[in-house]
């Protein structure tokens, strides 16, 4: 098993272990570190990388 | 933002309309609407766009967090109403934006239609021996039923008014008098530049809310057991009463990183 492999590992039993309610936390904590993520790319002028996040 | 998007769809695919009530209903707008505003941010690359989607996002995730707090542990398609008494009923009152954001978003999308239509009719006045590609552009916005037509109809005119544009130089070098007739063509390409893209994004939404229609009829066709036991294998798959763990596995979305 590499680095990856245990990474997901321990992202699925985490996400198994949380509550229904944090789970959609989680969901929506991703996604605004998606979008800010794509502000600070467009502000950077990495369009391309803005929209493949 | 395509990660966004695709949380946004499994979020909204997993809404329960039967337990969650009006919550759900306004929830469901508010991600119909917020993916619009996405696939829109990522066409105009808007930071004003997306700067008022971590904004609704950071206020709906504070309620969600509030629910969170009181201990509810239910089904993740489940809305505040499912939730805690005291939590749902504030929770629900945070979730209002969803309907609130809809109404604004449609109101805008129409404001849009119109505007197109308003400026179409002024530049029909002002050259009004222009071809019938204008006259069906006022059309199209005027009855946004036949879209698809529509856009075939613009895209002609488009895809043919760009290699004369490409060669407008060469052409106004041999002959300059054509210099008022292709600024007219700038003009009009520009026109239908922004309408094509004003439809573009209606049609994502349009999109974006059949998506999510048809995740909740293949959910209730499979409780309404009116599907084999294969196909309700899968779809449990897909749509189960918790948010299906296998966005979790995708590598390309590292949530705990």
């Amino acid at each position: 098993m590499n680095i990856l492999d245990t990474a997901f590992a321990y992202q699925q039993s985490t996400a198994s272990a949380t509550s229904s309610v944090g789970q959609v936390v989680a969901l929506y904590d991703r996604v605004l570190r998606d979008l800010r993520s794509a502000i600070a790319a467009i502000g950077a002028g990495k369009l391309k990388t803005a929209s493949t996040l | 933002m395509n990660h966004a998007l695709t949380i946004i769809g499994e979020l909204q695919g997993v809404l329960d309309f039967q337990r969650g009530g009006e919550a759900a209903r306004n929830l469901n707008s508010f991600y119909t609407v917020t993916r619009a505003m996405v696939t829109d941010a990522g066409v105009t690359s808007s930071l004003d766009l997306l700067q008022g989607l971590v904004s609704m996002f950071a206020r709906i995730r504070a309620a969600w967090g509030a629910c969170g707090a009181d201990g509810g542990s239910v089904g993740a398609y489940a809305t505040p109403s499912c939730l805690h008494p005291s939590a749902g009923r504030a929770a629900t009152e945070h979730f209002a934006l969803g309907g609130q954001l809809f109404r604004g978003w449609k109101r805008r999308m129409e404001g849009l239609m119109y505007e197109a239509a308003r400026q179409t009719l002024l530049s029909r006045q002002r050259f009004t021996s222009r071809d019938s590609w204008r006259r069906r552009v006022a059309l199209f916005a005027a009855n946004a039923t036949s879209v698809s037509k529509s856009v075939r109809k613009i895209r002609g005119p488009v895809e043919e008014m760009g290699p004369i544009m490409a060669e407008s130089t060469e052409l106004l070098r041999m002959q300059p008098e054509l210099e008022g007739q292709l600024e007219l063509y700038k003009s009009q390409l520009g026109d239908l530049q922004t309408t094509l893209g004003q439809i573009r994004v209606m049609l994502l939404a349009r999109q974006a809310s059949l998506e999510a229609g048809r995740a909740q009829l293949i959910r209730r066709l499979a409780v309404d057991g009116r599907v084999s036991p294969d196909t309700l294998r899968t779809l449990i798959c897909c749509q189960s009463h918790e948010i299906s763990h296998s966005i979790y596995k995708r590598p390309d979305l590292r949530f705990f990183a």
